[in-house]
């Protein structure tokens, strides 16, 4: 309580000081469109994105002084930005309401789209995906195929989005990933199961139809 | 949109193939799974099983009924047997954007996000530095 005063005196000592200081952070705002492209495939808007690398940027600049030098810069920026994702995934469980898909804790009706009621495949489930035998020294070719992966998973449902970010990207272990998406252990073959087919298909429509 | 959510999953558009590519599985390879799958279907094994399987074996490794059903299934549909292989390579590519060397300049902050960010840096350096020094002074007395 009686910090107050002098809490107010140096955030009124600060008006005056940011133009002094703003080239100490410039290093750390240097690593911003880094840590964007970090958070852009893992939250599925641009907006929450900026807001989470924001909230990084705060954090970083608030404990400069823990930052050892023992990794890059970079990589301790990334540590922070993991746990505000972490944080966010967090928060998306609490409010569900929020989400456009409802209910993101259990799968969806049993029913599948690429299957006949007796278990084969409708359409051929390879075509168009030749493409995925690019060889990974040919870096346009295979920038191409991540960006139009990185559509993909942006375009994944919220629930099946956040299982396939903390298993795939993140490599979490499964048990550590069930946890942080808040699903049980049980649901989490049929979670990665949906969406692994239905970037699939999300990939194969895109290059079927180009 | 490629394709639309409905109830949180993910069904092809109603008109999924403009130009005739998404055909439907050759009639031979049918007639033989007709055949050869009732063998399959007597190990209540099917396409959809299989992939299910392939796609749990990303998690933990195939207990022994699970393994054998695999197995016999991949060495007779080859549909299967190359999707297998398309969905190692999707999780290969998916690894690569994880570990970001997917570095393409698309992405960029807007200027008047690096404006806002910058600012709130500012205030949390101003809030940080004033901590400390209260802190001090309150330290003093006692």
């Amino acid at each position: 309580m009686s910090e107050r005063p002098g809490g107010l005196t140096t955030g009124a000592m600060d008006e005056r000081e940011p133009s002094g200081r703003s080239d100490e952070h410039e290093d750390l705002l240097a690593h911003g469109n880094a840590l964007l492209r970090y958070a852009l495939p893992r939250v599925r808007d641009r907006c929450t994105a900026e807001d989470l690398v924001q909230d990084t940027l705060v954090v970083a600049v608030a404990k400069r002084s823990e930052f050892a030098g023992e990794s890059s810069m970079r990589t301790w920026l990334v540590g922070i930005l993991r746990h505000k994702i972490l944080d966010h995934y967090r928060w998306q469980q609490r409010h569900p309401g929020d989400q456009p898909d409802g209910d993101a804790t259990r799968p969806a009706d049993d029913s599948d789209p690429w299957f006949t009621s007796l278990g084969d495949w409708r359409t051929d489930p390879n075509v168009g995906l030749e493409v995925l035998d690019a060889d990974p020294s040919q870096t346009l070719e295979r920038s191409q195929l991540r960006a139009a992966l990185r559509f993909c998973i942006e375009h994944l449902p919220a629930g099946l989005h956040r299982v396939f970010v903390l298993r795939e990207l993140e490599d979490l272990e499964p048990d550590a990933a069930c946890e942080a998406a808040g699903i049980a252990r049980d649901s989490l073959a049929v979670f990665l199961y949906r969406a692994r087919q239905a970037l699939r298909a999300c990939m194969q429509k895109k290059w079927v139809e180009s | 949109m490629h394709a639309e959510e409905v109830g949180g999953v993910v069904r092809p558009a109603a008109a999924p193939d403009p130009q005739g590519k998404m055909r439907r599985l050759p009639l031979f390879h049918r007639c033989v799974m007709g055949f050869v799958g009732l063998f399959d279907r007597w190990l209540q094994m099917s396409c959809r099983s299989f992939t299910r399987l392939a796609s749990v074996r990303h998690e933990r490794p195939l207990r022994g009924p699970e393994r054998l059903r695999h197995t016999l299934h991949w060495a007779i549909c080859r549909f299967c047997r190359l999707q297998e292989r398309r969905m190692a390579q999707l999780r290969i590519l998916a690894h690569e954007i994880g570990s970001g060397l997917d570095d393409d300049g698309r992405a960029e902050l807007s200027a008047e996000a690096v404006e806002r960010i910058r600012r709130a840096m500012a205030q949390a350096a101003g809030r940080a530095g004033g901590g400390a020094s209260a802190g001090g002074s309150e330290r003093d007395p006692g």
